[in-house]
């Protein structure tokens, strides 16, 4: 299972999700990697009907949320009625099955 | 740039499904264009954007493979990808050779055939340009990117599921004006948001777009001969100067931006494009605007510096940015209704453009149109690219 972490620069403390080989606050190019969970915001969000792969689901509904260091990420989210604000919790967990593999990644409660 | 760049031809394809492949809409997009130039055997460099054949169409090296269809060698040639702005690249590529004095002519041909694919198979091929790890995996795709962008946007401005409708009603006007549009029938309110059965109509995308606030899938391509001015000035047309082109890059994935709403790659090509051109957004006389999704249309027309932030969806509500209006914006009918074979899209922009520069655009001509722009939107807004044309004689 991939883990899915965050990468906080040596330099400035900036913490990201996706991967930079510099800071993007700093240039900065030491990290130390951590993995990605805990309390988090949810920005925005969308429930998408077209889907882009065979998903068994009739529509999944994707976020965007920001931990309580500022970092973001994107992912899964499971609430019924998601309001741009509110406080989740971010677990790593099955975000799709594709050819019979399980892809792991951000699930948002 | 070294010297100045004019658009000495231009042509495209009729857009939506073509009985073609590839390589046949390639074909018939240079073709169009060097025909209508009067210049073929003078090409010295051929510029071909597209983004998915290696996806769709199980092809590769499309810039030899146009060469040898038109037996062109040995003039050089490659392919430019940059995926939905693919086109506006490989315009400034040309431009540029032409431009630093490399070569007078150069040949750019944008297509795609996205309609050899299902659906579904279509949405995961543009949205492999998203972020692999953080977005992609997560089955993402376009139009959710367009719908938490324009959650933020609706709100923090006051915009209405009315409002998008509009950008639809508009473009899809325009398109029944165009030939070479993908969908040429209008839509109405009532037909697609006020009546009941309209939510059957107009089903749910990615919320808060529905199907009508989404671009169509297409088959299409289009091309230019750019050249000096020496070589534009035989061909007896109007002249056609390049007088900007902007590029800026923006995050790969859309959660790593500041603040999501604020398009920084759109406001800062377009600066350049203007201050290149020595104008200013209000000496726009025509637009074309990189309207996959209607919120963008109204986004770009804000960013781009037409209209004071909050107050775009207010001048299309005004009809000023209909045909007819202050500031005509997709007088095409735009990715809307013109359609988005993705590949081609950069170029068909520049192409509407040089016609209505020109006054060869028909029933949708923009009266004395002398000054042009186009936005061409990468990634959703990670690479994008603006143009400043305007007519000299
Ligand atoms: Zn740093």
């Amino acid at each position: 299972m991939t883990e899915i972490s965050a990468y906080t620069c040596k330099d400035c403390g900036k913490r990201t999700h996706v991967r930079h080989s510099h800071c993007p606050a700093c240039k900065g190019t030491s990290f130390d990697e951590a993995p990605l969970s805990g309390k988090a915001k949810l920005l925005t969000f969308t429930r998408v009907h077209a889907l882009s792969l065979a998903y068994e689901d009739r529509h999944i509904t994707l976020g965007i949320v920001e931990f309580e260091d500022g970092c973001r990420a994107l992912g899964r989210l499971y609430v019924d009625d998601p309001r741009i604000g509110m406080e989740l919790t971010a677990e790593i967990g099955t975000v799709r099955v594709h050819e019979l593999e399980e892809v792991k990644g951000l699930c948002f409660k | 740039m070294l010297r100045d760049v004019y658009i000495a031809g231009c042509g495209m394809t009729g857009f939506g499904r073509a009985a073609g492949d590839l390589l046949d809409i390639l074909e018939e997009a240079a073709l169009a264009a060097t025909e209508d130039a009067g210049i073929f055997s003078e090409i010295e460099s051929v510029f071909v954007a597209n983004m998915g054949a290696g996806i769709l169409n199980h092809m590769s090296g499309l810039g030899s493979a146009l060469v040898d269809r038109l037996c062109l060698y040995p003039t050089p040639a490659e392919l430019v990808e940059n995926g939905p702005a693919s086109g506006g690249s490989a315009a400034k590529i040309g431009a540029y050779a032409v431009g630093s004095g490399a070569v007078d002519v150069a040949l750019v041909v944008g297509g795609e055939k996205m309609r050899a694919v299902t659906g579904w198979e279509a949405t995961d091929f543009v949205a492999t340009l998203s972020h692999p790890q953080a977005e992609y995996i997560y089955g993402v795709t376009l139009p959710a990117l367009a719908g938490m962008f324009a959650r933020l946007y609706m709100e923090k401005y006051g915009i209405t599921p009315e409002h998008l409708a509009r950008v639809a009603l508009k473009n899809h006007e325009n398109g029944t004006k165009n030939p070479y549009a993908h969908i040429q029938q209008a839509v109405s309110l009532d037909g697609i948001l006020n009546r009941p059965e309209a939510v059957v109509n107009n089903p749910w995308v990615a919320e808060p777009l529905r199907m009508f606030d989404c671009c169509p899938v297409s088959d299409g391509g289009a091309g230019l001969v750019l050249c000096s001015k020496e070589m534009a000035e035989k061909t007896g047309k109007p002249l056609v100067k390049i007088s900007g082109i902007g590029q800026a890059t923006d995050t790969h994935a859309v959660h790593e931006r500041e603040d999501p709403i604020e398009l920084k790659a759109v406001q800062l090509a377009a600066k350049k494009a203007f201050e290149e051109a020595g104008i200013k957004p209000s000496d726009v006389d025509v637009a074309e605007l990189h309207d996959a999704f209607t919120i963008l249309e109204i986004a770009e027309s804000e960013q781009v510096g037409f209209f004071e932030r909050g107050t775009g969806h207010i001048a299309l509500e005004k009809g000023e940015t209909s045909l007819g209006g202050k500031l005509p914006i997709n007088p095409s009918g735009g990715l809307k209704a013109r359609g988005h074979p993705v590949g081609a899209t950069g170029v068909a922009q520049l192409v509407e453009i040089a016609w209505q520069l020109r006054g060869d655009a028909g029933e949708r001509q923009v009266k004395n149109a002398r000054t042009g722009f186009t936005c061409n939107f990468g990634g959703f807004g990670n690479n994008v690219l603006c143009f400043v044309l305007e007519r000299e004689n």
